[in-house]
């Protein structure tokens, strides 16, 4: 069979057509890191050429800094991090590759380039030379269309004779002054690394640094101001499907999503909410109604595809103020279970004779979320919640050690829980009591 | 995914290819050289990256049929000139504008931007949808968050930031966290660390007292003034990036995960924001080995992490921390047994 090929007129394409492809293998490359191609085959399905075909697209698109090379027997598909050193969330650039076929690269620029005052599609034409054979008003309609649609030109219909014109945009930035402009770029480089979602906020600083090169002849310093400690590279991983699935929500659509549950692959017909992003793990949530459950949360990362659906939203879909009262007291994003009710958490909180209990009530008070603390003295407090479901509490409670005791918690018995849980730690590490 | 294709995250117009023809169709236009050679062109294809397979110079010098891109023009020297003399604007996306519209919730804006500014913003944005908002995404932080950016918190990170943008030193009193007041210090700042967890910022600097490098709290700076550093006290941020690197512990901390109850996943998440290795073991499909590498300074943040993951999770080397950690269980299991629970 004839080699297929793309728009180089060569056989491999380092652009992203299916992103979710791309996904999987950075996640395992990131996370993980621990797998050769030989797992990537026996335990995730891949094929060879298809391990070979991601990773060299990756090294294309990433850059090989970010990838440690040989291990003694076979590559691992690891991924670098090291604080100091990786101070950009380089996982980013993967959203830099979306592919584009050679006539929607030309007619962007041409676009842009002719577009300096009202036109209609016509004096548009005559403008462009014949790009390809089969160019026509057409194709150049609907790339105006969609740049219109992003935004970066205006399209104006009059109402009278129903005619289409488009015209360039005002300058957004010209408002600004160059320090403005700076100032600006540095807060998008700080929200950016702090703020959900971020990809766009990545865009919108080089957009800014391309406007200050050619518009002020002024660059930005290069000189990274910040380090952003405990910082999850890889939420960026699920962005795109979160910000489509704000585009859904916003706009009361229901969706059919393909999504990996823990029987297996199912395929259900959901009305998105809500999302959640737990900042901590960086894991993305999605909350939805389908037509038999009114609250159903799914993880972000194990949905692989979905797509719109026609019809009417179910009854479940319009549900803000009772989705603030299911998940007002959600530790991360448990819901609200109405049999149940609220569970209530009793925690002391001390320190040794010699320590000073400071820290740990500045850690408490930061950390606690809407909980109480009542009791103070000189070494310990009294930390009081009242939450949907404790157990998602636990890690929480466990990461203060020896600080925390919970004394007691309805519902779950979670005292005893963590007792027999240290318990069998300490068996863990050979100490029989 | 096959449908929404105008909600795309994924922006044409932001890859590499398109980043490159804007360079170059704007130099041309706004730089005093109206053309370019076959060279230059080659030049900037490699700069950027793109492999010599893919054509792409060849695309737009016109010589590669049927993918030629027609935006440059041969002139009878060979060299290349725009094939329309204008430039390209620049233009936020939509996508763009509604993230920013976003960000500007955000108290902290006020650190960056005066008032004024945020008023323009505001206003440009006035018509541009909401499409993230409070209904549709929660972010569920692991610390409550500022609330209000004070003018001494905006003073002294305004000050700070300048004198790492400029390369300046810092004379100030500092307040420590058990309110002892130390005064006229100097240091040369190195960048300003955000902690997610806390939501505080650190100013990492060379102290010029102490000859280290030292992390302070944001909030406990007083009357900071720029200075301007002598020959002999420049020191390279190289070297200040080493003298941190010296505080990396010698040995990891290597944990041995069975993977239940997700166990593996949550280190894994968990500890994404450290440097690490993972092993899987030859023989037990769901036994993991993660070595996690570490400062001096972060060692109770790694510790607290390691005891989150409950009783999956089992330190195996090295043994000083394993004795700690025995110890510190050996406290809690005599907590949970000699008290009954309840007040």
């Amino acid at each position: 069979m004839a080699k297929k090929i793309n728009k180089y007129g060569k056989s491999f394409n380092c652009s992203v057509k299916d992103y979710n492809k791309l996904r999987s293998f950075l996640r395992y490359a990131f996370l993980y890191g621990c797998y050769t191609k030989d797992d990537f085959v026996e335990r995730f399905n891949y094929s060879c050429s298809l391990v070979d075909k991601d990773y060299r697209r990756l090294i294309n698109i990433l850059g090989d800094k970010h990838f440690k090379k040989k291990t003694p027997k076979q590559t691992r598909f690891r991924m670098n991090y090291r604080y100091y050193k990786d101070t950009e969330n380089y996982l980013v650039k993967s959203y830099y590759a979306k592919s584009s076929t050679k006539i929607q690269l030309s007619l962007y620029f041409f676009i842009l380039q002719v577009l300096n005052k009202r036109m209609d599609v016509n004096e548009i034409m005559a403008k462009i030379p014949t790009l390809t054979e089969d160019f026509n008003v057409k194709t150049l309609t609907r790339q105006l269309d969609k740049m219109a649609e992003l935004d970066l030109i205006e399209k104006i219909q009059y109402k009278k004779n129903g005619k289409l014109y488009y015209q360039p945009k005002t300058d957004f930035f010209s408002v600004f002054s160059d320090d403005d402009l700076k100032s600006l770029k540095y807060a998008v480089d700080f929200f950016c690394n702090i703020e959900f979602p971020s990809v766009p906020g990545y865009y919108l600083s080089n957009t800014i640094d391309q406007y200050l090169r050619y518009y002020r002849k002024n660059r930005t310093p290069k000189v990274n101001l910040f380090l952003y400690r405990f910082k999850n590279f890889h939420t960026i991983l699920e962005e795109d499907i979160a910000w489509k699935l704000l585009w859904c929500i916003n706009n009361n659509k229901n969706i059919k999503i393909k999504y990996v549950s823990r029987n297996g692959i199912v395929h259900k017909i959901i009305s998105p909410r809500r999302i959640i992003i737990d900042v901590y793990y960086g894991r993305w949530y999605l909350i939805a109604g389908t037509s038999s459950h009114l609250v159903n949360i799914y993880r972000m990362d194990k949905i692989t595809d979905f797509s719109l659906t026609a019809g009417v939203k179910n009854a479940n879909c319009n549900n803000d103020q009772k989705d603030d009262k299911y998940f007002e007291h959600s530790w991360s994003v448990s819901p609200l279970e109405e049999k149940e009710g609220l569970s209530i958490v009793k925690i002391r909180f001390s320190v040794a004779p010699h320590q000073d209990l400071s820290f740990l009530l500045n850690k408490v008070n930061r950390e606690g979320k809407w909980g109480t603390i009542t009791q103070i003295n000189d070494k310990s407090f009294i930390y009081t919640i009242q939450v949907n479901d404790v157990t998602e509490m636990k890690p929480w409670i466990r990461s203060f050690g020896p600080y925390a005791e919970v004394l007691e918690s309805t519902n779950i018995d979670l005292r005893k829980e963590l007792s027999e849980e240290w318990s069998e730690m300490l068996e863990n590490y050979g100490v029989i009591s | 995914m096959k449908c929404l294709k105008t909600t795309e995250l994924f922006l044409e117009g932001k890859n590499r290819n398109y980043s490159l023809i804007l360079e170059l169709i704007n130099t041309l236009y706004f730089g005093t050289n109206k053309t370019i050679s076959p060279k230059e062109i080659n030049d900037m294809v490699e700069k950027y990256g793109i492999p010599s397979e893919f054509n792409l110079s060849q695309s737009l010098m016109n010589e590669n049929e049927p993918y030629n891109l027609y935006l440059l023009d041969k002139n009878p020297k060979g060299d290349y000139q725009l094939f329309i003399n204008s430039s390209i604007p620049i233009q936020p996306y939509r996508i763009e504008k509604q993230w920013l519209k976003h960000i500007l919730r955000n108290p902290k804006i006020k650190l960056f931007l005066e008032n004024e500014t945020i008023e323009k913003i505001k206003n440009l944005l006035a018509n541009m949808d909401d499409i993230i908002s409070q209904d549709t995404l929660v972010i569920n932080r692991p610390c409550k968050q500022l609330e209000e950016v004070d003018d001494d918190l905006r003073h002294n990170f305004r000050l700070i930031t300048k004198a790492i943008a400029e390369d300046k030193g810092i004379e100030y009193s500092y307040v420590t966290k058990n309110q002892i007041l130390l005064e006229n210090r100097k240091s040369i700042p190195f960048k300003l660390e955000y902690s997610m967890k806390e939501d505080w910022f650190y100013l990492i600097s060379y102290s010029l007292d102490d000859n280290r490098p030292i992390k302070s709290l944001l909030s406990g700076f007083r009357d900071i003034k720029l200075i301007e550093l002598k020959d002999k006290q420049k020191i390279l941020k190289e070297d200040i990036e080493k003298s941190i690197e010296e505080k990396k512990v010698s040995q990891p901390i290597v944990i041995k995960i069975k993977n239940i109850n997700n166990t593996l996943e949550r280190a894994l998440f968990q500890f994404s924001c450290f440097e690490r290795e993972v092993d899987y073991d030859t023989t037990d499909k769901d036994l993991y080995y993660l070595s996690i590498f570490y400062y001096e300074f972060e060692k109770e943040e790694v510790l607290s992490r390691i005891f989150s993951l409950g009783r999956n999770a089992v330190v195996i080397e090295p043994e000083e921390i394993r004795a700690e950690i025995i110890e510190r269980l050996m406290i809690l299991k005599n907590k949970y047994h000699n008290n009954k629970g309840g007040e």
